[in-house]
């Protein structure tokens, strides 16, 4: 178990190292020196070599890389170009809503998903497995973001059981942070719901063939114990290797949905900060976003070992 | 909204070539399926309508009216206008012409880099793929989105920025996909002949590998499409994408957002716009699969043909013919089981016998010939597609083919129980073993959770597995095929039942471990009484542990005797043949008999003649007349309808 642990935290190396690139880069892919983009064009040139030395773009790429990773691995992004605020604490004003939001919709998706894939498993072929081919099938095709605000206007302009935006903080009031972020949650759960219910129901009807099963039955358990108890564990893994690769779009959608009620979270940062060329702060985020994918997935790893005794037990 | 498909088109596993062939394959799959054809045609209407908008629509896009805001549906506005009064039908049309484009910018670029490197790291292989395989792991767990709005703050507001920067960040998932296709067939002959002629790599990859890929490259771009037009949705949506006053569906419902309050249904017609022209990319993706992918078909049948089927199918609970005895554990009478749609294939054809309690039938015959299948259908767990066409089973005075799927579940494990072939394929190998051999004493006995493990470790005591109550918490993996099989037939006896059927129970072990099983089996047997149903292609295994013998052949059963006539004096030639495989009965030095021939499949089982003639060295005219019946000789039951001249012919030699 130790064994596998570390070789999935050594397999992010990988992951890490594309991501700081691709981050790092981002000033550098600016059109024309980044100064003068970020200064805009009537700026002095004692104020482009004031920024080029804050930015330490008058080092070599080589050295400017390594001096920008070494700070990155310690959460230091630097300070916003706009407020001089730093941008690790600027990330973490604006984070809890989102993850809020990708947390709840995550969790919601897999109760969905699985629930589906479950009932369409336990008939294939039957009519509510047809039923759910179609509803996946739009599941799939529907953007997050519209759906919130088809849920907006029932359930917060016509009837007004859910708020149309605002965020409580969950330690100020747990039943209203829920409360605030339901609508948007059940929008970004419904897409990894859809394909979560898909891979459920195949790798049930795969996990149902194997022999292991018509053994189980010839000990006396009905089709629905035996799907419920060996083929839902045996289908696990596929299951949870689908959810976690969902989570990174997850993520992504809820900047997205955060839009439709107005909530203040990495989305608006981010939306912002782009507009108005705040390098550092993009830089910041778009680490941030991707660690926040990987730790997620690297406890999807670790649950492999929960799930098969044979990673567990070597 | 992922940025690319899941891992449904995995590569290797099928290979086509698009030729004229494929091309008709698909129009076939178009005009079968209503649903693809329907996703095509509204795909087709949304691009016609987006090239010739400016003759299409009926307004300009951007033309205002502040006296016809919020209008709702009308012969003038077929879906209503927004808040500046402008046609929402125009603006929809004009739309299709920023998101198709910008979905193929997206497709273009990420096949157009992921499938040359998917090629190249495939062909060359080595540590240049395992490199290209690691960045590609790694690029597929990034957020796509947040990174393609990164790219956009440094490049600035541009939708072609982002949709290339998705399409960079697609292009792995197909450089994985290409590159499995090319794995799958690098060491194929023609590749190597091409080699050896000389040819060039760049032709032996783009002429000779790349068509291999293309099916399953056409499928994936056209899911990708439809991720990439969600992809151009959100980022317009936001604001990143396209700038007003140009209108794309994504920034037509950011409009619609701030108005939500005044006219909520300026929100429907954009969505619907993205979710019917994604849907239909999606099911247009699905469609050319199925046309262009033939594995995923297959595999898909193969999954459900083999699914355990329980029904007893349209078994007429009948009136017993003989009265039940009470010294009869099992009676099969009639038992036919057939295989395909009806009338199907007959697999198993008027299997009739009785076993008494204590009492070990051997069911004998080589592959194909219906063991299994009458052993499966006895218990009612018949693959499907298979299923009991007519019959009689009765266990214990009950008809077993009568009984309710959900009380034929209390009589397996507890009434019969079962071993089978494979122990380390019947076991779960997510499931502690003394976790599986509790399930029945839980489920029948109604024992807690402690009580039943505490009687497990017992049981696997008894079936003589060394340090129980340690290795009970023990997984699979752990044992090896006979600690496996004991742990089965532990599993098997929890609820002492009446009859255990053993379905070549020692096949899969070393030699040395199925004596000691069988001696097991044996000890068990007599301990609890059981009636055992002991199937088998072993006649010199059947010898040592069966009272009496079914010998199959062709679904039929040919033969039936005591053990010790039916090794004295075999009354069927089948039976002849198969002892004359044994080892014990050769003289040392001669090379052991085989059968000559092959049992013919069973669509092809004659009706109307003996099965065995066609392989029976004492065939006669005779034989071929009619289909011999089971009839009694000197205590035996057999099938030949020759069998007193055969006796007499083997007994002279």
């Amino acid at each position: 178990m130790r064994r596998v642990l570390l070789s999935r935290v050594l397999a992010l190396v990988p992951t890490l190292l594309v991501v700081s690139l691709v981050t790092f880069s981002l000033l550098h892919l600016m059109p024309g020196s980044p100064a003068s983009v970020i200064l805009g064009p009537d700026a002095t040139n004692a104020q482009i070599v004031q920024l080029n030395q804050k930015l330490g773009l008058n080092h070599p790429l080589l050295v400017q890389y390594v001096t920008w990773l070494s700070h990155a691995v310690r959460g230091q992004f630097g300070s916003s170009l706009l407020n001089g605020q730093s941008v690790i604490s600027m990330i973490g004003e604006h984070l809890p809503v989102t993850l809020s939001l990708a947390l709840t919709g995550m969790l919601l998706a897999a109760i969905e998903g699985l629930a589906m894939g479950i009932a369409a498993a336990l008939r294939p072929g039957g009519k509510l497995d047809h039923a759910l081919q179609v509803v996946t099938s739009f599941g799939l095709a529907i953007p997050g973001f519209w759906l919130a605000m088809l849920l907006v206007i029932p359930f917060a302009l016509w009837t007004r059981l859910f708020p149309a935006t605002g965020y409580t903080p969950i330690t100020q009031n747990p039943i209203q942070w829920l409360h605030g972020i339901a609508l948007g949650s059940i929008a970004l759960s419904i897409a990894p719901a859809a394909a979560i219910a898909r891979h459920t129901r195949g790798a049930l009807t795969t996990t149902m063939s194997q022999d292991f099963v018509r053994a189980a039955r010839s000990r006396g358990l009905s089709e629905r114990r035996a799907l419920l108890k060996h083929g839902l564990k045996n289908s696990s893994i596929p299951v949870v290797t689908i959810m976690s690769y969902h989570f990174a779009a997850l993520f992504g959608g809820a900047l997205v949905v955060e839009q439709v009620f107005g909530l203040n979270g990495i989305g608006q940062l981010m939306i912002a900060s782009v507009q108005d060329h705040d390098i550092p702060v993009v830089q910041g985020l778009t680490v941030i976003a991707a660690v926040i994918v990987i730790i997620v997935n690297l406890l999807v790893d670790v649950c492999y070992g929960l799930l098969d005794p044979r990673v567990r037990v070597s | 909204m992922s940025l690319v498909p899941a891992p449904e088109v995995d590569a290797g596993s099928q290979s086509s070539i698009v030729t004229d062939h494929a091309l008709r394959r698909v129009v076939r799959t178009f005009r079968s399926q209503p649903l693809a054809m329907a996703g095509a045609l509204w795909m087709a209407l949304v691009v016609v309508t987006a090239i010739f908008a400016p003759w299409v629509a009926p307004d300009d896009p951007n033309a205002q009216n502040l006296l016809h805001v919020f209008a709702g549906p009308s012969w003038h506005h077929l879906l209503g206008t927004d808040n500046l009064g402008r046609d929402t039908l125009s603006r929809l049309i004009f739309a299709g012409r920023v998101a198709l484009p910008a979905a193929a910018i997206g497709v273009g670029v990420a096949v157009g880099i992921g499938v040359p490197v998917g090629l190249a790291v495939g062909y060359v292989g080595g540590l240049w793929d395992r490199v290209a395989m690691r960045v590609v792991d790694a690029v597929l767990a990034l957020p796509g989105l947040v990174l393609a709005i990164a790219v956009v703050g440094a490049l600035g507001p541009s939708l072609d920025h982002a949709m290339i920067t998705l399409g960079f960040l697609a292009s792995a998932g197909f450089a994985r996909l290409t590159r499995g296709v090319v794995l799958a067939v690098r060491e194929q002959p023609y590749i190597d002949g091409a080699r050896v002629v000389g040819e060039s790599t760049p032709h032996i990859l783009f002429r000779e590998i790349l068509p291999n890929a293309l099916g399953p490259i056409v499928v994936q771009a056209t899911l990708a499409f439809a991720h990439m037009l969600l992809f151009e949705a959100a980022l317009s949506f936001i604001g990143l994408g396209v700038q007003p006053p140009q209108a794309s569906w994504g920034s037509m419902l950011t409009d619609a957002r701030s108005q939500i309050g005044n006219d909520a249904f300026l929100a429907v017609p954009p969505g619907m716009a993205i979710l019917l022209t994604v849907l239909s990319a999606q099911l247009i993706g699905d469609a050319l699969r199925s046309a262009l992918v033939r594995g995923r078909e297959s595999r898909g049948r193969a999954a459900r043909a083999s699914r355990w089927r329980t029904r007893a199918a349209r078994v007429a609970p009948r009136s017993l013919d003989s009265q039940p005895r009470p010294d009869r554990v099992l009676v099969v009478e009639g038992l036919r089981v057939s295989v395909g749609t009806d009338p199907g294939v007959t697999v198993v054809d008027d299997v009739t016998f009785e076993l008494g309690r204590g009492e070990t039938i051997g069911v004998v015959g080589e592959s194909g010939c219906g063991k299994s299948m009458t052993a499966l259908g006895i218990i009612r767990l018949l693959p499907t597609g298979a299923r009991i066409a007519s019959g009689q089973v009765i266990l214990n005075g009950r008809d077993l083919l009568a009984l309710t799927d959900r009380q034929m579940d209390s009589v397996r494990g507890k009434e019969v129980g079962m071993i089978f072939q494979d122990p380390k394929g019947s076991l779960d190998p997510a499931f502690s073993i003394g976790n599986q051999v509790s399930e029945p004493l839980r489920l029948h006995l109604g024992l807690s959770r402690r009580e039943a493990w505490s009687r497990a470790v017992e049981l696997l005591d008894q079936v003589k597995l060394p340090r129980a109550s340690e290795r009970a918490h023990d997984y699979p993996h752990q044992l090896s095929g006979g600690q496996l099989q004991r742990v089965m037939i532990a599993a098997a006896l929890a609820c002492s039942p009446d009859l255990l059927i053993a379905d070549e129970p020692t096949t899969a072990l070393d030699v040395t471990v199925q004596g000691k099983i069988l001696d097991l089996l044996a000890e068990l047997r007599s301990e609890l009484g059981m009636a055992m149903i002991f199937v088998s292609h072993d006649l010199g295994v059947v010898a040592d542990i069966c009272d009496k013998v079914l010998v199959m052949y062709a679904g039929q059963v040919v033969e039936s005797a005591a053990v010790d006539e039916l090794f004295s004096t075999p009354r069927h030639p089948y039976t002849q043949r198969l002892l004359e495989t044994l080892p014990g009965s050769v003289m040392p030095g001669a090379s052991l008999a085989r059968i000559p021939g092959q049992v013919p499949p069973a669509e092809s089982w004659p009706k109307d003649r003996c099965r065995f003639a066609d392989r029976c060295e004492h065939a006669g005219p005779i034989c071929v007349g009619e289909m011999p019946s089971l009839r009694p000789v000197e205590g035996s039951l057999t099938r030949c309808i020759r069998a007193e001249e055969f006796r007499t012919v083997e007994a002279v030699r």
